[in-house]
């Protein structure tokens, strides 16, 4: 019975991911058909049917998979991880980090030396975040003291960012960095999605193995390690496995807020709160959040195009409240 | 051959020595019990004997030192059940015992397919046995103390390890699930398995246990029988208490009644 739930779910996740990518296809300044849409990409359409479909539509679907697996998948493993449900990569810094890592590389022109600085430069940064995170961790603090520290690491990544930006010598450049920021996967081309796509599927290869590891957890960190759990490897694998998914794609879409939280959080019902069953089901539900945010931030009829980091941030923060205000009231 | 042997027993904690020099051992189908005040080490050796503490001294497993083996079939060898109760998620009875199926898993990829045949019989012999059969569908956070308490030792008897180590099991329970613990605890020692509990209750280390060993301030101060362990000198030296002492058909009684001047300077 648990199994053909979980089946279920992965199937309706896969179903609305794979609707809301050939809806997100329709949409943008050239209306196009369903039926359009599908021979552009099979390429039986017309020449411009195809390189809209293909060149400028299909890199923004592709790009939004990944950001939501990523985000997805990180969130559901460092709540695992960290036996929390409010733990998350933007609100433990990772998110932060990563673009403090690209605004370096931005300003110190990093990027003309070479393509992969500013992605690298994110992931270290990240890297540098969930490593300061799991030596909390190792040092035995409490929850409530690692979520703090995410605060405080958010704040400096925020506050260095400022200070890159309040410096940076060049206007132009600067409201290009802002607007990066913000995060969208608006006007991007297969380039960054070939920027990022090795690091992601590695990041998220190393998040799927910890699975079974982070069902075990759910005993506590003695009864798991005696039941065979390597508690050192795990922690490598959800952070490292964090910081190059959540590091690569915040290289390319800028930094995305409480995707990770949302997402385990609504669907860790449909796996019987096992945390390491939630994993896949939570990377395919980041992808089809992102999606319907990146499709929504199209259809509103705002003067400018919304960036997909502000909208989901004006989902995702009151959501948070109200997690915090329902834990609080269950510890009562 | 024992089951356990521990010899030379030391444990160093941020430069403070916690156990020192402890030895005792258990044999196939005993009931361990461990005891002595708060303080005096007890959770520290079971952690050391689960290999979750660096120790000095040795411990051996059917005659090979725990320490050399591999986690993986250390895993099947020993089964632990801490002594704080942290399910963080609130997962289902069935899913909560089923993990202690964990190390029988295969590879990470294999082990996607859920628990294989021999796997649901453990778990449910296990359910049964602690007679949590009928919660195997209610959430771990739904349950009351005895019910959780009962659920997490078939967890740990779903591991079907020969040696069990519980670290006050009962010391939440009231007296009839207290009762219950120790009985299920007792009758897992059949079929040649060795259980080693800590325990606070003198009255149920005396009914329930095979050999006692009682240590204060990490070293051993008694070991043998219950009548052996639990003398009136021994009770005034370690816990600084006078207890109402008896037999009840046959089996012993301690009951601590006012506290006697420590012996401890």
């Amino acid at each position: 019975m648990p199994q053909f739930r979980f089946r279920s779910l992965m199937l309706v996740l896969l179903v609305t991911l794979l609707g809301l990518s050939l809806i997100s296809l329709c949409f943008g300044e050239a209306p196009l058909s369903l039926g359009e849409v599908i021979a552009g990409l099979l390429g039986t359409g017309t020449d411009e049917q195809s390189l809209i479909v293909r060149q400028i539509r299909l890199p923004r679907v592709v790009l939004a998979w990944l950001v939501g697996f990523s985000l997805g998948a990180s969130g559901a493993a460092l709540q695992g991880l960290l036996r929390n449900p409010l733990a998350e990569p933007g609100l433990l810094g990772i998110s932060a980090s990563a673009g403090l890592g690209a605004v370096v590389a931005l300003y110190f022109g990093l990027t003309a030396a070479s393509l992969w600085a500013l992605p690298g430069a994110a992931m270290t940064f990240a890297l540098l975040a969930t490593g300061v995170l799991y030596a909390l961790t190792q040092a035995g603090s409490t929850n409530l003291t690692l979520i703090l520290a995410g605060i405080a690491l958010t704040s400096l990544a925020g506050a260095l960012t400022s200070l890159a930006l309040n410096l940076a010598p060049n206007p132009g450049g600067v409201q290009d960095m802002v607007l990066w920021l913000l995060g969208s996967i608006a006007d991007r081309s297969f380039d960054d999605v070939r920027l990022c796509l090795p690091f992601v599927i590695a990041g998220l290869g190393l998040l799927l193995m910890t699975g079974p590891s982070l069902d075990v957890l759910a005993l506590g960190e003695g009864e798991a390690r005696t039941l065979g759990v390597d508690l050192g490897r795990l922690r490598g694998l959800v952070i490292l496995g964090s910081a190059l998914s959540v590091g690569a794609t915040v290289a390319v879409s800028g930094t995305i807020g409480f995707v990770g939280l949302v997402v385990p959080h609504l669907l860790r019902r449909f796996v019987d709160y096992r945390p390491g069953r939630l994993l896949l089901p939570s990377a395919l539900g980041g992808a089809v959040l992102i999606l319907a945010a990146d499709i929504a931030v199209r259809l509103l009829d705002t003067p400018r195009e919304l960036m997909l980091g502000v909208v989901t941030a004006l989902i995702g923060a009151p959501f948070f409240l109200v997690l915090v205000l329902r834990s609080r009231r269950d510890m009562l | 051959m024992s089951l356990l042997q521990v010899s030379g027993l030391d444990v160093v904690l941020g430069g403070k020595p916690l156990v020192r020099g402890l030895s005792f051992a258990i044999g196939e189908g005993e009931l361990l019990g461990l005891i002595g005040p708060n303080g005096a080490g007890k959770s520290t050796v079971v952690k050391a004997i689960a290999q979750l503490l660096d120790h000095g001294g040795e411990i051996r497993f059917r005659g090979r030192p725990l320490s050399a083996m591999p986690a993986r079939e250390r895993a099947s060898c020993l089964a632990y059940l801490s002594q704080e109760d942290p399910v963080q998620w609130p997962i289902s009875v069935r899913d909560l015992v089923g993990l202690g199926r964990h190390p029988y898993r295969g590879s990470w990829w294999r082990g996607a397919g859920g628990p294989r045949k021999g796997d649901l019989e453990a778990i449910e012999s296990a359910m049964r046995l602690t007679d949590v059969w009928r919660l195997r569908e209610r959430r771990v956070t739904q349950l009351s103390g005895g019910e959780r308490a009962r659920a997490r030792l078939a967890r740990v008897l779903a591991v079907e390890a020969p040696l069990i180590l519980a670290d006050e099991p009962v010391a939440a329970l009231d007296p009839r699930h207290q009762l219950q613990v120790m009985r299920l605890l007792r009758s897992a020692c059949q079929s040649g398995r060795g259980v080693l509990v800590v325990l606070h209750d003198l009255t149920l280390a005396s009914r329930f246990c095979d050999r006692l060993v009682m240590m204060d301030r990490g070293e051993l101060i008694a070991t043998g029988t219950p009548s052996e362990v639990l003398t009136a000198e021994n009770l005034a030296r370690t816990y600084g208490v006078r207890a109402v002492m008896g037999e009840h058909d046959g089996q012993g009684y301690v009951v601590p009644w006012e506290t006697s001047e420590p012996m401890r300077s």
